[in-house]
């Protein structure tokens, strides 16, 4: 048993007996039976969270929300947000569907549901069309785990945006559930910022029913660890989601996109676009896998992940994975790893632009199309400007 | 001062071969200088060597632009002084609007000659002056620099930053490469209209043909990295109808 497994009982103690309880037993049995995930899991090869194990960690207390306002009138046309335990109390059949997952390599999502303190749920009614983002903030606090489950149901026909942000130290062990039901439409920016003592580990678990579509841009910038693992199912046909990432790693900054995406129905597309810029002895990590279920025919799924490693020390590691169980399909996918332009960049000079500024023209250039996922100024604005702002903090 | 560019028994190697085996030329104020010569003769990378491109060594010889040694200053700073290098094969940037790029230098280059910074709007007035005067679309401010242009609207382009750089001496390398003659109309007219007491050109070409509108006062063929003859501009039409091989062989 790890070091990190034999502080649990009293990270647990005192959390309440409410509805929410055969969660938190069912998260706890899972966690203690397999600990941290570790290298030796074949998904967790890249990343190693030996820190954590060695930590001593307190539970961050449940102070305040970490939402902004709702958007104004959100909740005249049909919002509404619940803590989770409150939400299962009058909903029982919430707990099935909040329930983590087994696998050793699941094990912090176990870990969320066993230690759930901090958990809402939040409903988008049906056709409800909210034109301002939900705004999702936190910044950890060295020494805390702050253990965040968020659950939100997008109705039928409804639209919304959320836009996710994570600074600050700590630990921070996450899981996001989006339900999309038929028709719904979500716009998902994340921008994490670490610092150099933070490990941010969240889990997005996204279902979309028929002809949803869900689009997400994830920032993961900074000098500490992160990872932002996702997995992707496409459940109804005509469903459609577009995924991008930018990991921007620097100092000795760890940063790992994980993606498993799922095409369960015929007729869906997916696109993945993933990028990296690794400076100083930054290391960027990107696992990327397709499933095409049997009888997802006319599946389109698109992966490419693109790296620039700007200094002798920077890493990378990619893994690709396709598993194809349809016949009916196009499915690429493609990687590729090199350094800025010594010809773009001498173009630039010679137009008297200095070396370090077309550094990073052409570094925002990079990062821009990541942002194309985003169609909302709402997403867009704050997502480039902590793009631009940790290019500058890079170069 | 009598000069804008002295060049003075210039040798430079690329990957340790020798190109340019001891070029002088001195272009004064005003004056459009053409060199000619023929694939392999060194004249792309001459406008390399000039313009600061890694990789291009001098060995022997200086590049003085109004006097100062140019050799040890990076590309940027060259151009802060007033030189540009028209690209042959300009550069595609994609993800960097024209409009970003292009105030980004001029900006660069307004910081370096004490002049106060151009404001977005300022910039996007004078911009789209010039382009008018290219006949160029003014779309193109906001497409990514060169990506999907076609060969005359790169060339074009690179007129259009010059338009814009104000330099002090210009150098056209082969730029009338994949123009057609109205695009190539424009284009001189572009150059022509920055001729002036204060300004010089040095145009690089293989063919005579974009001499007839960019007018040279004088003309010098480059061989084996040496300019092997010297004349004013009726000896580009010579080089048209009797062919390099004559030209060097009565040089030789």
């Amino acid at each position: 048993m790890s070091g990190f497994a034999e502080k649990l009982g009293a990270l647990a103690e005192g959390l309440p007996l409410d509805a929410a309880a055969p969660l938190r037993a069912a998260g706890l049995a899972a966690f203690r039976q397999h600990g941290l995930p570790h290298k030796r899991l074949e998904n967790w090869k890249f990343t190693g969270l030996g820190d954590l194990d060695r930590g001593d960690w307190r539970l961050a207390a449940n102070e305040a929300a970490p939402f902004g306002p709702l958007p104004q009138g959100a909740l005249a046309r049909g919002a509404s947000l619940k803590p989770l335990a409150e939400a299962v109390a009058a909903e029982p059949g919430l707990l099935e569907s909040l329930m983590p997952e087994t696998a050793p390599a699941s094990a912090l999502a176990a870990l969320n549901a066993g230690l759930l303190n901090r958990g809402w749920l939040l409903d988008i009614a049906p056709g409800a069309v909210l034109e301002q983002p939900i705004l999702f903030n936190r910044s950890g606090i060295a020494g805390q785990l702050d253990n965040v489950t968020l659950f939100i149901r997008v109705g039928e026909g409804a639209q919304a945006s959320l836009l996710e942000s994570h600074a600050g130290a700590g630990w921070y062990n996450g899981v996001l559930r989006l339900r999309l039901g038929f028709g719904a439409a979500l716009e998902h920016a994340r921008i994490h910022q670490g610092d150099k003592h933070s490990y941010n580990i969240g889990f997005l678990d996204v279902r979309l029913d028929k002809a949803a579509r869900y689009r997400h841009a994830s920032l993961l910038a900074g000098d500490g660890l992160a990872r932002h693992e996702m997995a992707i199912g496409l459940h109804g046909e005509a469903a459609e989601a577009e995924i991008s990432g930018l990991a921007l790693p620097r100092g000795d900054g760890h940063l790992d996109h994980t993606l498993r995406l799922e095409h369960a129905a015929a007729h869906c597309r997916s696109a993945q676009l993933f990028k990296n810029a690794v400076f100083d002895a930054g290391h960027a990590v990107f696992q990327g896998s397709i499933r095409v279920a049997p009888g997802a025919q006319r599946t389109d799924a698109q992966q490419l992940c693109r790296t620039l490693l700007l200094s002798d020390e920077a890493q990378v590691d990619t893994k690709p994975e396709l598993e194809i169980l349809a016949d009916d399909v196009s499915c690429s996918h493609g990687a590729t790893v090199g350094d800025l332009d010594a010809m773009m960049l001498f173009y630039m000079q010679a137009r008297g632009i200095p070396a370090e500024q077309a550094r990073r023209l052409l570094l925002e250039g990079f990062a821009e199309e990541i942002a194309q996922a985003l169609e909302g100024e709402a997403l867009l604005a704050p997502f480039m400007q902590a793009v631009t702002q940790n290019l500058e903090a890079a170069v | 001062m009598n000069s804008i560019l002295e060049i003075r028994n210039l040798h430079a190697t690329v990957d340790g071969k020798a190109i340019l085996n001891g070029i002088d030329l001195t272009i004064r104020p005003g004056e459009v200088h053409a060199i000619m010569g023929p694939n392999g003769s060194g004249k792309s990378t001459l406008s390399y060597v000039l313009s600061g491109r890694d990789g291009y060594e001098v060995t022997e010889g200086d590049i003085l632009l109004d006097g100062q040694s140019l050799l040890g200053l990076p590309a940027e700073d060259r151009a802060r002084e007033g030189l540009f290098l028209a690209f042959q094969y300009p550069v595609e940037i994609p993800g960097v609007a024209n409009a970003v790029f292009l105030r980004s230098a001029v900006n660069a280059v307004r910081k370096h000659r004490g002049q106060p910074e151009l404001d977005a709007m300022t910039f996007l007035k004078a911009a789209k002056a010039r382009m008018k005067q290219l006949q160029m679309d003014e779309k193109f401010l906001q497409r990514p620099v060169n990506v999907g242009f076609s060969g005359g609207e790169k060339k074009r382009n690179e007129v259009f930053q010059m338009l814009m750089l104000e330099p002090r001496m210009m150098i056209l390398d082969e730029t009338d490469s994949g123009l057609d003659i109205d695009a190539l109309k424009i284009v001189a007219e572009g150059v022509n209209a920055l001729r002036g007491p204060e300004r010089s050109a040095l145009v690089i070409t293989h063919y005579q043909r974009l001499l007839d509108y960019i007018v040279p006062d004088f003309v010098h063929v480059l061989a084996k990295g040496r300019i092997v003859k010297s004349g004013g501009k009726e000896l580009a039409l010579e080089l048209e109808a009797k062919g390099y091989g004559e030209i060097l062989g009565e040089a030789a």
